[in-house]
């Protein structure tokens, strides 16, 4: 019995142990679990903190987006029908004066326009046709306005033109006016619309498409001005007709562009734009390059070719030399150096003729050359190629009645006779003043017949070189 | 215990990362605050004045010594000169009227010094659509560029063509926003002063990447590399 008592109060004690044990257990586990809890809700909250401010920013940035396209359309709604009331308004003017004003408002209208264009998410082959249309308006007006400036009249087919612009524009106007009932729909959103398909089109693009349908007729406009349909169809004018070979563009490489030097010339490609070349690949002393000759004339158009850095060992005024001896030794006649750029060990040398003592700039072409190798890196003879013919130009007027136009405040500090090219691509005899000013030195072209400022430009520092804006 | 302690450590660097954060935020704050300050106080810097009588004396506005000394007979010059340029003739050389003088104000930058910016994005766009291109090819790019802004159916200025919604890859992935490289630097120089390999291109696409069938219909006037340049 007292064997039972004792195993009892044992078994008892054990219990009473291990409920201590259990106890002690529990209370040891507690502060883990608080711990862990709260670990667990500090990276949850922080986890939602960061996934919140996230989903705020992002839908705050779509917001400001969406406004910014929304705007964009709008304002080129709007301004395709102020577009089309200038258009009225002018054809009921008389006056010079108003005619002016109303050519004005409506370059507005084209920048507008333009703005919008560009901003929104349209796919780009869809508003080429329209961007062009709006820009070439514009330009029209410029073109116009200066021909109203200089006291001439417009031809009653020139001011016809705006009547065709009218129709045109009127169609723009109905397209827009159609996809305007779908910008009606509250659940419309520009972002949503722009996302493109697997065609490469998107609901906008499909939109704005009408645009370019072919149902528009869009008015040839042919003027004297920026983006004129004479920009886009350059004519070669400065190669003769005859096609060289291949072997012979390779010859001339080797024998006359870089002749006496050890220059390896390979064959790499050609290319068939406004003017035709055969490219080739040049490694000479270790360094590579690209040339391309012309296939008609078989004339170095272009060398390309990177400036690796280092001490320079010339100075710019022989680079200048070797620009020129190098120009005029290749096949370019009567080269001389009429401005230079220097920048980070490389100049770049610009050459046009100069024939009894007026600058032929139209003809221009530009020489690289690094000072640090004393090579010439590169050459750029485009526009020689394409302007570049015997000239007779005229100087009506002599170069003391061409200053009056200068205004006050200047110091001339140099004088030349010039041929420059308009934007529109019409060239003119020009007397070129390089004059100091009291807020720096500009060039100014008058134009030799007429008196008129014809360019002007401005000597800026950029990044420790020396720039014409 | 030694876990407790690891737990405690825990909670303890995730608060510190949250303050940390609220920190850099207002830190970032009140950068953005003293950067719109110091812009603003950046109009107050002064002209030097025997510049100023210098510049009046050559052009004949001021007919006294340059001394330094701002006087009545410098202020009246100042007012003549102000007047001449229609700026507001109160005697005092500001930004505008320093700016007419061609002078640098301290703090300030000069007016014959001009950001361009075209360079730049020029830069960015060529490093980031051709960086892998041999030079040639990445003045290409350039010149494609520089091409459309003299197009009619483009957007008339570099920042328009280069952002012009859908029209570059690397526009909408972001790799436009890698810092370029001297070489691309200098391919957008050879850009910017005329150099175009692709003689007039527009477009140009890679022919074993390219989506739009559209952009097959356009003309082919050469090959750089990987990319076909078209009319």
């Amino acid at each position: 019995m007292d064997k039972k008592i004792k195993s009892e109060d044992f078994s008892s004690n054990v219990n009473k142990d291990n409920e201590t044990k259990k106890k002690s257990n529990a209370q040891k586990v507690q502060p883990w679990l608080i711990v862990a809890i709260v670990s667990l809700i500090v990276i949850l909250t922080c986890v939602l903190i960061a996934y919140y401010q996230v989903y705020n920013s992002s839908k705050q940035n779509a917001n400001v987006l969406e406004g910014i396209y929304t705007s964009s359309y709008y304002s080129m709604v709007d301004n395709v029908n102020n577009l089309s009331v200038d258009l009225s308004k002018y054809s009921t003017l008389t006056t010079k004066q108003a005619k002016l004003s109303t050519m004005q408002d409506m370059m507005t209208d084209c920048n507008y326009i333009l703005a919008g264009l560009s901003t929104l998410p349209i796919n780009q082959e869809n508003v080429i046709s329209a961007t062009k249309f709006f820009n070439q308006v514009n330009g029209l007006c410029e073109a116009y306005s200066t021909t109203l400036n200089k006291g001439e009249n417009l031809t009653q087919e020139q001011e016809l033109i705006f009547d065709e612009i009218n129709i045109v524009v009127g169609q723009i106007k109905s397209n827009f006016n159609k996809q305007n009932y779908g910008m009606y729909d509250t659940s419309f959103n520009f972002i949503d619309a722009s996302v493109f398909d697997d065609t490469g089109m998107n609901e906008l693009s499909e939109g704005m498409g009408d645009l370019t349908n072919a149902n528009i007729d869009y008015p040839a406009m042919i003027f004297d001005g920026p983006f004129s349909t004479a920009l886009e169809t350059k004519q070669v004018k400065g190669l003769p007709k005859e096609e060289c070979s291949k072997e012979d563009a390779k010859n001339y490489l080797e024998n006359t562009v870089y002749k006496n030097r050890d220059v390896k010339v390979m064959y790499s490609n050609e290319t068939n734009g406004t003017i035709e070349t055969y490219d080739f690949d040049v490694e000479i002393d270790g360094k590579s390059f690209n040339a391309s000759v012309s296939k008609r004339g078989c004339l170095l158009m272009s060398i390309s070719g990177y400036a690796e850095g280092g001490d320079p060992i010339m100075k710019t005024e022989q680079a200048m030399e070797l620009a020129k001896t190098f120009a005029n030794n290749i096949g370019f006649e009567n080269m001389d150096v009429v401005w230079k750029e220097s920048f980070q060990n490389v100049v770049y040398v610009n050459l046009a003729p100069v024939i009894n003592d007026v600058i032929m700039y139209p003809d221009l072409v530009k020489v690289k050359v690094d000072l640090t190798s004393q090579d010439i890196i590169g050459l750029e003879a485009m526009n020689y190629a394409l302007n570049h013919v015997d000239r007779n130009p005229e100087f009506v007027l002599t170069e003391k009645e061409a200053e009056t136009v200068l205004g006050f405040d200047y110091n001339i500090l140099s004088t030349s006779k010039t041929v420059i090219r308009l934007d529109g691509g019409t060239e003119i005899s020009a007397y070129e003043f390089y004059l100091e000013r009291i807020d720096g030195n500009y060039f100014y072209y008058i134009d030799a017949k007429t008196k008129e400022i014809a360019k002007v430009m401005k000597l800026v520092q950029v990044e420790n070189s020396e720039k014409l804006i | 215990m030694k876990k407790i302690v690891i737990c405690l450590v825990v909670c303890f660097s995730i608060f510190s990362a949250i303050l940390g954060t609220v920190a850099i935020t207002k830190e970032n704050k009140s950068n953005a605050v003293q950067t719109s300050s110091s812009m603003n106080v950046a109009y107050s810097a002064t002209a030097d004045t025997k510049e100023v009588q210098r510049r009046l004396k050559k052009w004949g506005y001021y007919t006294g010594a340059v001394d330094g000394i701002n006087g009545p007979l410098t202020k009246s010059a100042v007012k003549k000169f102000q007047k001449r340029y229609g700026l507001v003739p109160d005697g005092i050389v500001g930004p505008l009227t320093a700016a007419k003088m061609g002078i640098t104000l301290s703090n300030s930058s000069s007016s014959s010094n001009y950001n361009s910016n075209d360079r730049y994005l020029l830069a960015k766009v060529i490093y980031a659509e051709a960086r892998g291109e041999s030079y040639t090819g990445q003045v290409a790019i350039g010149a494609v560029v520089l091409n459309r802004v003299r197009d009619s159916r483009f957007p008339n200025t570099v920042a328009g063509v280069i952002y012009q919604p859908w029209a570059f890859t690397a526009v909408n992935d972001g790799q436009i926003n890698l810092e370029p490289n001297q070489k691309a630097y200098q391919a957008a120089d050879d850009a910017l002063n005329g150099w175009d390999p692709t003689y007039g291109c527009v477009y140009y696409y890679n022919p074993q990447t390219a989506t739009s069938k559209w952009i097959f219909t356009t003309k082919k006037v050469t090959q750089i590399g990987k990319h076909v340049f078209a009319v």
